[in-house]
């Protein structure tokens, strides 16, 4: 449920109606300061085998060609609160990865970071269980959304905790790239659900969504990088998510998920 | 302290009258055309050189003088001098009311005041406006809008590409008190702040004070603006409208009982909605998308010393989509206030005022609404004691309880949400004022005051305190109208004028301003959904202290108006965000928050020409604009948004004929501070922008072009007169007048917003886009009255 999109879709509206039909956006280069070097960590612990990574990353600059230059030749250690240690290895440049790492509900895990002379840390945790009740796919005729369909996930939230979520929808298999985040603030405790506007669907497509349960520190990361991220409504200040990484010249989130996935073909 | 001084004034000023046996002269000043109250004329005694009074808000004037025989003399700008004879032997009531200059036949020399108004006035940072005077200026969409034009004026720019909010001397868009007869108005501005919700058709009388604000006002630490709407015309009825690009608007007026009591209606509704009938798509057809006000107001006049008014505005914006959805939002306030005369010298104003502000949006498609209200019920009581001819006392309280609700939900049976609230806000917010402008000599006025104000947090259930990082580390509960946290303070007010000689005087000013509530706002333009919240235990109340100095020049026998006026503006407990905030529908939002400070100087410059057939001002702006917060850019000072170093508007009205006006303005400031990205990064496959430090970069300079020429049906017809038998011209009933104008007229694309993005043709490339929101934005209107 977010207010932003309803007041995009307002403007929009009033845009598409003619009123404002001069407004006119150009590419424009700026003059940018240099950045200074930084270390990215993207990382995912989960209860799903295969999705468990840590990516180590060089911060580009603004108008570099590439983004995400991986490093390579790291030491990257998961260990979780039970003293099980897992090494990760680097399996492409700068990803690592262990199949025998498989998360576990309400536990915590440590990652450490060697590399160079730095040391990197970070603590995350998985929260309990969560299902997918249903998805539902509902034919839709509006101004503001150009596909036929349109899916809603539903689960039912856990009334004796506060509870954050995360949704991530692949269309056809491609993920689908906007942020689904979401706090149990409006819905503790009873089944709840949320339309997925980005994702215009049509007949056979094959909609796949991985709802994710996670802790608040992990939603508070997310929150702020899907504000800054709205191009329609940008925060007037925009700044960098705090995140749970420690380091110096470091930043980024190593999240702990507890992921249910369910599959729906559009007929 | 407020008792011993309200003491010794007393005394001060009983001394004085035991000199010799005086009385007063006192009445009221109507227009005699329309019965409205005029304010600010000057009543003066020939034989008398520095004994004068000025009308207030009500028309009310007094004046106190020894026994004797004087000529009296009634001043006003644009308006017939009248000079009576009187003979005062005992206190005595003069009511006058002054012919327009324009209503008279062409062939009678009017005998001009002179207009030194500015120069003669202890109001220093102030900015007056009649609505009348304004009209020609071109405006974006041919909408009149006050709002939008006070942003040409030094000290004043607007918040944005076609945005009705504004900044005054550094402050942000929420430290403006913007009163409405008296009523707070909270959001004053409609459909995404492309208009404001004042209709120009409805208003009488505008005032701005940018700085030194008097000690009747208070309540927002960076000005304050004060819109009287018409009585009504008390004379007969009269019926004003207009047809415009965007919306129509018709107001009409007439005596209730002729002479004593009047009534004015205005509305003004939109019709975008109009073309959606239009629409191919029978959903474009089935959507909603409108707006309107309605100002009412009425007067009567119960006895020789008693009137009642009543007035009250309703405005709402309208968007909808078939059931499923609709978003609206709108102010709706009222005020009854009676205005009382105990005795010649004792006039008191009693008004009881409500205000409301009000958003929901209902998601029929999914069950569920939700909104956020804030509601205030105020009393104000005011005194003006006309106490001797060098001494004119205000003093007074007022009383407001607020209720804020941030936010609740509504639900129907199978929706995906639950029914909650967000914990309302009790508040009492209370104040105390006494100022005296005090005539030390003809040549020097001083006008000194104190406001002590206060504001209670009440209880209404759980109250929260945060550690540094913003988590809760403490939960209290009270009970309702239990005080969680007092605050309070005292704001003195200063503002003293010393004429120089007939052309010339400076000015100086102090004042400090506590404000209680404060906006939570993280985007760029403002929004129907940005709230408000009152100060807490967490939340400080913001305090600004302005001094400023001013010097004041007339040329050419008051044909042109200069002024310089400097300042500087400390800013304390202002409010900013964490990164991430959550400003809606969070309980815990106090924990979003940080405070800081912030500075505020400059220069402005003033010249202005206020007689002939071309007429206009010139103005420059040199400031600064900053703010220090430990959380951002490493405690260091960074600038405000509003840093607009240089900020110019130039405005000049020619009239060709009496049936030809032409008007242009042109403004130019520098860019928006603001934060751009220097890098970015990849998180689960998708690229995020990096950002260095808090507005460090600026938007490109804005500058504008607005021309329009307004074409006038004909004023006069000839008549015969019936005595003379001399053909004459008079004033025809009927007036009517096209507008047309061109906002942006050289298609400058200023740049509403920089955005960031993947390059479409080089996929890892990214790109900086700038929006533009209007080219040449063409407008016409017809306007009538009769």
């Amino acid at each position: 449920m977010k207010i932003k999109n309803f007041k995009t879709a307002y403007i929009f509206s009033i845009m598409t109606l003619g009123f404002l039909s001069v407004s006119c956006e150009k590419v424009v280069q700026l003059d940018l300061n240099e950045i200074e070097e930084t270390y990215i960590i993207d990382g995912m612990v989960s209860n799903i085998q295969d999705y468990n990574y840590v990516k180590l990353s060089k911060l580009a600059g603004f108008y570099d060609n590439q983004v995400g230059e991986g490093v390579s030749g790291a030491n990257v250690v998961v260990e979780d609160e039970d003293g099980n240690v897992f090494t990760l290895t680097e399996t492409s440049q700068g990803l690592y990865t262990n199949p025998l790492l498989i998360g576990q509900a309400l536990k915590k895990y440590n990652l450490t970071i060697e590399v160079g002379n730095e040391t990197i840390t970070a603590q995350t945790s998985i929260p309990g269980n969560i299902e997918i009740d249903t998805i539902e796919i509902q034919e839709v005729t509006s101004p503001f959304f150009a596909g036929d369909f349109v899916g809603f996930v539903y689960w039912i939230d856990d009334a004796s905790a506060e509870n954050f979520y995360r949704i991530r929808a692949f269309e056809n298999s491609k993920k689908t790239s906007p942020l689904y985040i979401s706090s149990d603030v409006l819905y503790n405790g009873i089944r709840t659900g949320t339309p997925l506007f980005t994702n215009e669907l049509y007949l056979n497509d094959t909609l796949r969504i991985e709802l994710m349960q996670i802790d608040k520190q992990n939603y508070n990361y997310w929150t702020s990088l899907a504000q800054n991220a709205d191009v329609q409504n940008p925060p007037a200040a925009p700044g960098n998510p705090e995140g749970n990484i420690v380091g110096t010249n470091a930043t980024g989130f190593f999240g702990g998920y507890n992921i249910a996935i369910d599959t729906v073909i559009v007929e | 302290m407020l008792k011993t001084t309200f003491l010794t004034l007393i005394i001060l000023f009983s001394l004085s009258n035991f000199a010799q046996e005086k009385f007063t002269v006192s009445g009221s000043v109507k227009d005699n055309t329309n019965g409205e109250d005029l304010i600010g004329v000057n009543v003066l005694i020939k034989e008398l050189s520095g004994v004068g009074s000025a009308t207030n808000v009500y028309g009310y004037y007094s004046l106190t003088v020894p026994a004797g025989n004087y000529t009296l003399i009634f001043k006003y700008v644009g308006y017939n001098t009248i000079e009576e004879t009187i003979e005062v032997s005992k206190d005595i009531v003069i009511n006058k009311e002054l012919i327009p200059e324009s209503a008279e036949l062409m062939e009678v020399k009017v005998t001009a005041v002179k207009d030194d108004e500015n120069i003669k006035s202890n109001e220093i940072s102030t900015i007056k406006f009649d609505p009348k005077e304004i009209e020609t200026i071109p405006v974006i969409f041919g909408e009149k809008d006050i709002l939008k034009t006070v942003t040409l004026l030094p000290g004043v720019s607007t918040a944005g590409e076609g945005n009705s909010g504004f900044f005054v001397r550094g402050g942000g868009t929420d430290q403006n008190l913007i009163l409405l007869d008296g009523a707070l108005v909270y959001n004053a501005s409609h459909l995404l702040g492309f208009f404001s919700v004042f209709n120009s058709d409805a208003l009488k009388d505008i005032n701005l004070v940018k700085g030194g604000m008097p000690a009747e006002y208070g309540g927002r630490v960076s000005s304050v603006m004060d819109i009287k709407m018409k009585e009504g015309n008390s004379k007969g009825l009269s019926v004003s409208g207009g047809i415009g690009t965007i919306s129509s608007k018709l107001t009409v007026e007439a005596p209730i009982v002729k002479d004593k009591g009047s009534f004015m209606i205005s509305g003004r509704r939109t019709y975008a909605d109009v073309f959606l009938n239009f629409a191919p798509d029978e959903n474009i057809k089935n959507s909603t998308l409108y707006f309107y006000d309605l100002n009412l107001k009425a007067n009567y006049t119960v006895s020789e010393k008693d009137r009642i008014f009543l007035s009250g505005y309703f405005g709402r914006d309208r968007f909808g989509f078939q059931d499923q959805f609709g978003f609206d939002w709108g102010n709706a306030t009222g005020t009854v206030r009676w205005n009382h005369i105990y005795n010649s010298k004792l006039f008191s104003n009693t008004s009881f005022i409500y205000s409301n502000y009000d958003y929901r949006i209902n998601i029929g498609a999914a069950g569920f609404s939700f909104g956020s209200s804030i509601q205030d019920f105020n009393l104000k009581q005011d005194f003006q004691w006309f106490a001797n001819d060098k001494h004119n006392v205000k003093f007074g309280f007022n009383a407001v309880h607020h209720t804020f609700s941030p936010g609740e939900v509504t639900v129907t049976a199978d929706a995906p949400l639950q029914a909650s609230e967000v914990q309302k806000s009790l508040g009492f917010e209370g104040a105390a004022y006494i100022s005296d402008e005090f005539k030390i000599s003809p040549l020097f006025n001083v006008v000194y005051g104190l406001r002590y104000s206060n504001y209670a947090a009440l209880g209404n259930g759980d109250v929260f305190e945060y550690d540094e990082t913003g988590e809760v580390i403490n939960t209290q509960t009270y009970n309702k109208g239990e005080v969680v946290k007092w605050y309070h303070g005292i704001e003195p007010r200063l503002a003293m004028n010393y004429i120089i000689n007939d052309v010339s005087s400076v000015k100086a000013s102090y004042a400090r301003n506590n404000q209680y509530v404060h906006l939570l706002s993280n985007s760029t333009t403002g929004s129907p959904t940005d709230i408000w919240l009152p100060s807490s235990n967490n939340i400080k109340p913001q305090i600004s202290d302005q001094v400023t100095l001013g010097y004041f020049r007339n040329f050419k026998s008051n044909m042109f108006e200069f002024s310089v006026e400097g300042y500087y503006k400390t800013l304390d407990n202002l409010i900013d965000y964490r990164v991430g905030a959550e400003l809606n529908f969070n309980a815990q939002v106090e924990g979003d928050l940080v405070y800081g400070e912030g500075r505020a100087y400059g220069t402005e410059f003033l010249i202005r020409k206020k007689k002939g057939d071309l007429t206009g001002w010139v103005g420059y702006t040199l400031s600064r604009s900053q703010r220090q917060f430990k959380e951002i850019n490493n405690g260091e000072w960074f600038s405000a948004r509003q840093d607009r170093i240089h900020d110019i508007s130039i405005v000049l009205m020619y009239s060709f004929s009496e049936r030809i006006k032409a008007s242009t303005s042109w403004v130019y400031y520098t860019g928006d501070a603001v934060t751009f990205p220097n890098g970015k990064y990849e998180m689960d496959g998708t690229t995020y922008y990096y950002y260095s430090e808090r507005n460090g970069y600026r938007m490109p300079n804005y500058h504008r072009l607005d021309v329009g020429v307004t074409f006038y049906g004909k004023k006069f017809k000839t008549v015969t007169d019936p005595i003379t038998k001399v053909e004459v011209q008079k004033v025809k009933k009927f007036q009517s007048n096209w507008n047309v104008s061109v906002y942006n007229a050289y298609a400058r694309e200023n740049v509403f917003s920089i955005n960031f993005r993947e390059s479409a043709i080089n996929p890892g490339q990214s790109e900086a886009v700038q929006l533009a929101l209007f080219k040449i934005v063409p407008a016409i209107t017809y306007s009538f009255n009769f």
